[in-house]
């Protein structure tokens, strides 16, 4: 499959990003004011509309290269949402996107916006919650929650294979790791916990950046789109310097959620 | 009956936004110079909500309103911040839901509120 090119920093975008959602209803309208719609769920699509600056000549050529791949918007690639948080259902970890260790049990509790959840880990072994998610590799993602537990308890935030332990000190606390993305196949993000941990999580969000932005809800299908094309005939590249570079790119994908 | 999302401050709007009312009205010139008229589609109020300096939950809150609307197309209400009355039946127009990031905290959008008349 092939992905979105990664700038330099790891991230897919920069700012200022424009999401548009777009629905097609069928409307029927009466003289007398009355309109009846109905939805056509197949009919879903988000476009996003990135502009670059400052590009270097290599992620320029990167972003030219997929175009030319693709044949214009022909083929797909995968595309990571930049406003989105990865992570599925955010809101509801005790449900079916999660994979949560045996021994591991997860109960919401307290506030319901965002939804706060008491992770225990009863087991003899350490234990995780997180998901499996088909990542581009090398991108820098930032795995970030609030954390709550007792005074000197330990967690790990972990991403493939980096860890970052954390200490709890009694209050609220958000932690973020940020660490690349395994390089080939699908990247295990997760909370983890050592045996006989309890600790209270909300706001737990996934994003290909440096450093963690505000909490979003995670939607269903989690913000990665496999099928994303592009929506325009010609990428127009600009050099506006040695090195530096311009370009809109404008993208397309089905929302299959 | 969902509720048109709040933002922090617990307001729905911003200033500036448009008020719109609309009467259509059709008219026949007759060669005498005489005319006949006549109201057709009646239509409700309209409110354009433009939104600027969200924060990252506040943009998610007033995109998923958006995105459930039109998911489902039920109908809910708007109370209109000026005078404070409810209209309890209201729809988004447009068929599409934008949403500009230009930096963290910073999102804006706009939301096209109609009122349905039954």
């Amino acid at each position: 499959m092939n992905y979105y090119p990664i700038q330099e920093t790891g991230a897919a975008a920069q700012f200022p990003v424009v999401r548009t959602r777009r629905w097609q209803t069928l409307e029927t309208c009466t003289p007398g004011g009355h309109v009846a719609r109905g939805v056509q769920p197949e009919t879903r699509r988000v476009h996003w509309q990135l502009d670059y600056v400052d590009l270097s000549d290599a992620e320029a050529s990167a972003l030219m290269d997929l175009f030319e791949q693709s044949k214009g918007g022909l083929k797909s690639f995968e595309f990571v949402d930049p406003l989105e948080n990865l992570l599925r259902g955010s809101e509801a970890l005790e449900q079916g996107h999660w994979l949560v260790s045996g021994g591991v049990t997860v109960a919401e509790s307290g506030a319901s916006s965002p939804a706060e959840f008491q992770v225990t880990n009863s087991g003899q072994a350490a234990g995780t919650v997180g998901q499996t998610l088909a990542l581009p590799g090398g991108g820098n993602f930032c795995l970030s929650c609030w954390i709550k537990g007792g005074a000197g308890t330990t967690a790990s935030l972990r991403i493939g294979g980096h860890t970052r332990q954390v200490k709890t000190n009694g209050a609220w606390q958000r932690v973020w790791l940020t660490a690349p993305s395994e390089s080939t196949g699908n990247t295990f993000c997760a909370l983890e916990l050592g045996a006989g941990v309890a600790v209270g999580l909300h706001s737990m969000q996934l994003e290909q950046q440096a450093a963690p932005s505000g909490y979003r809800a995670g939607t269903a299908n989690g913000g990665i789109y496999p099928e994303t094309r592009f929506e325009q005939e010609s990428l127009d590249v600009m050099a506006t310097g040695p090195n530096r570079n311009a370009v809109r790119v404008k993208l397309v994908s089905r929302l299959t959620e | 009956m969902p509720e048109f999302p709040k933002l922090n401050s617990g307001v729905t709007t911003q200033y500036s936004f448009r008020r719109i009312v609309r009467r259509s009205v059709r008219t026949l010139k007759f060669l005498d110079g005489s005319e006949q008229r006549y109201a057709t589609t009646r239509q409700g109020r309209r409110w354009v909500v433009d939104l600027a300096l969200l924060t990252e939950a506040e943009a998610e809150r007033v995109d998923g309103f958006a995105r459930q609307y039109f998911d489902t197309l039920e109908p809910f209400g708007f109370v209109d911040p000026v005078n404070d009355r409810m209209y309890s039946k209201c729809v988004l127009e447009g068929g599409e839901h934008w949403l500009r990031a230009e930096g963290e905290g910073r999102h804006m959008t706009r939301l096209m509120v109609a009122e349905e008349l039954s």
